[in-house]
């Protein structure tokens, strides 16, 4: 997250331009329901990373999309299916 | 290699000098600043020297930008942390004002904007400004082992060739060239001179194109640098060889799943390539397995077990390419970074320990 805002904040010294997106990828899911016991380790990074955009938050006011880890290997379609979810949140994003 | 259990071998018998090496994002930083941990542990005075370690890190190891060239960290076991962060300026005006031949000259180097420019910013010289720390902290006798954290992969390699690389160009005709006189006393350009009004047009022409004053400054900056030019050329020639002698071991961190080895056995490869030993491998941020999940499972253990899988193919092909005999390890993905000296500790016994042969 830190060298994400430090290329932003080079971008805009150097070009005198912000990004005109910023894409958060691969995120864990968040949990559809309260999960008991124990934090499993999947929720626990997922805590983590929910820390992380918290920082965005307050250091980024720019357009924002977030994208979740995929159970896919390069070889088995991932940039296709990123394209279609990055195409889908980007439609949801602007009212497309 | 032994799965994500959380336990390694021992480290290898090692050299005194450990370059961790490998992709960016892999955690070579922490696991650097872990190995340090524990060679002071046993009774190590341990260097941990790293480029651009987070901010996490940074305060764990007590780190500030302009603060102390080498801050001890802590007392740890028999032995001590001593950690260091690379300032690329700091060191090409220690080396000036070491190698010029007297005040004046390291002042007119200095007081340069060509070398203010170069001292910070211009490619290539990052590396090399690392390599020349490594060769002075080499030198001191301070530390009995020094942990060296490296740039990110491509730029890695360009630290590694940043030797050679400045012996050619203190070769090269076009240093030769930038140090012929090419300004007479007016500050004129002295071959434009000598064509009358089509050199006149030249210099205007250039002015306008690169710049006078900059290529001005850059023609004195050479001149003012000539005789420190011979000392670079043999401390290049030094380090070269010492990076590839027994003292130098390098640990490649690499990135776990099957998609990654590809990466992996080339960086391991352009290592062997340049003459360089590779004194082992660890994978680090393995997914540990998990149990089949059920049906109505959340989606985050359903990915869980995913990455495991993949990860556990990655292992599995990994230790079918590496040379037989290299030391490897398998770290598992933690629920946190090290926050704390007391992690860095956990992270290191994990590692096995340190690396024990004594300084020669």
């Amino acid at each position: 997250m830190t060298e994400s805002l430090e290329l932003a904040a080079a971008l805009r010294q150097e070009t005198a331009r912000a990004p005109d997106l910023l894409v958060v990828n691969a995120l864990f899911p968040p949990p559809a329901r309260p999960i008991g016991g124990p934090v499993p380790l999947w929720l626990a990074r997922r805590r983590m990373q929910e820390e992380q955009l918290a920082r965005l938050d307050a250091a980024w006011e720019g357009p924002r999309l977030e994208l979740e880890l995929l159970p896919l290997l390069p070889a088995e379609g991932l940039a296709r299916e990123l394209a279609d979810r990055l195409d889908r949140a980007l439609a949801a994003e602007t009212g497309a | 290699m032994s799965r994500a259990t959380g336990r390694a071998g021992p480290l290898p018998e090692a050299s005194e000098l450990l370059v961790v090496v490998g992709g960016g994002g892999v955690g070579k930083t922490t696991l650097a600043a872990a190995i340090a941990q524990g060679l002071a542990r046993d009774g190590e005075e341990a260097l941990v020297m790293t480029f651009d370690p987070s901010l996490r890190l940074k305060d764990v190891l007590g780190l500030a930008e302009g603060g102390e060239e080498e801050a001890r960290v802590a007392s740890v076991g028999r032995g001590t942390l001593w950690a260091s962060l690379l300032d690329a300026r700091r060191v090409f005006d220690r080396i000036v004002d070491t190698y010029a031949p007297d005040g004046d000259a390291a002042e007119r180097i200095r007081a340069n904007p060509y070398y203010r420019h170069l001292a910070g910013r211009l490619a290539g010289i990052l590396e090399y400004m690392a390599v020349e720390r490594l060769w002075e902290a080499a030198g001191d006798r301070r530390w009995s082992r020094i942990v060296l954290d490296t740039p990110p992969a491509q730029q890695v390699l360009d630290f590694l060739d940043a030797p050679r690389r400045i012996v050619e160009f203190l070769d090269s005709g076009a240093l030769k060239m930038a140090r012929m006189r090419w300004f007479d006393e007016a500050g004129r350009l002295a071959p434009a001179r000598r064509l009358g009004g089509v050199g006149r047009k030249l210099e205007a022409y250039l002015d306008r194109v690169v710049g006078l004053d900059l290529l001005r400054d850059m023609l004195e900056f050479f001149h003012a640098f000539a005789p420190l030019l011979e000392g670079f050329r043999e401390r290049a020639l030094a380090v070269e060889a010492l990076l590839r002698s027994e003292r130098v071991g390098f640990l490649l961190v690499a990135p776990a799943g099957a998609h990654r080895v590809g990466g992996t056995m080339h960086f391991a490869r352009a290592l062997t390539d340049r003459g360089l030993r590779l004194a082992g491998v660890v994978v680090n941020r393995v997914h540990p397995e998990t149990p089949e999940p059920g049906a109505r499972a959340p989606a985050g253990e359903v990915l869980m077990h995913w990455l495991a899988g993949v990860d556990a193919a990655g292992l599995a092909a990994l230790e079918g390419l590496l040379p037989a005999g290299l030391w490897r390890a398998a770290l598992p993905l933690e629920a946190r970074p090290p926050t704390d000296l007391e992690a860095l500790a956990r992270l290191s016994r994990r590692l096995g320990g340190a690396w024990r042969r004594g300084r020669s």
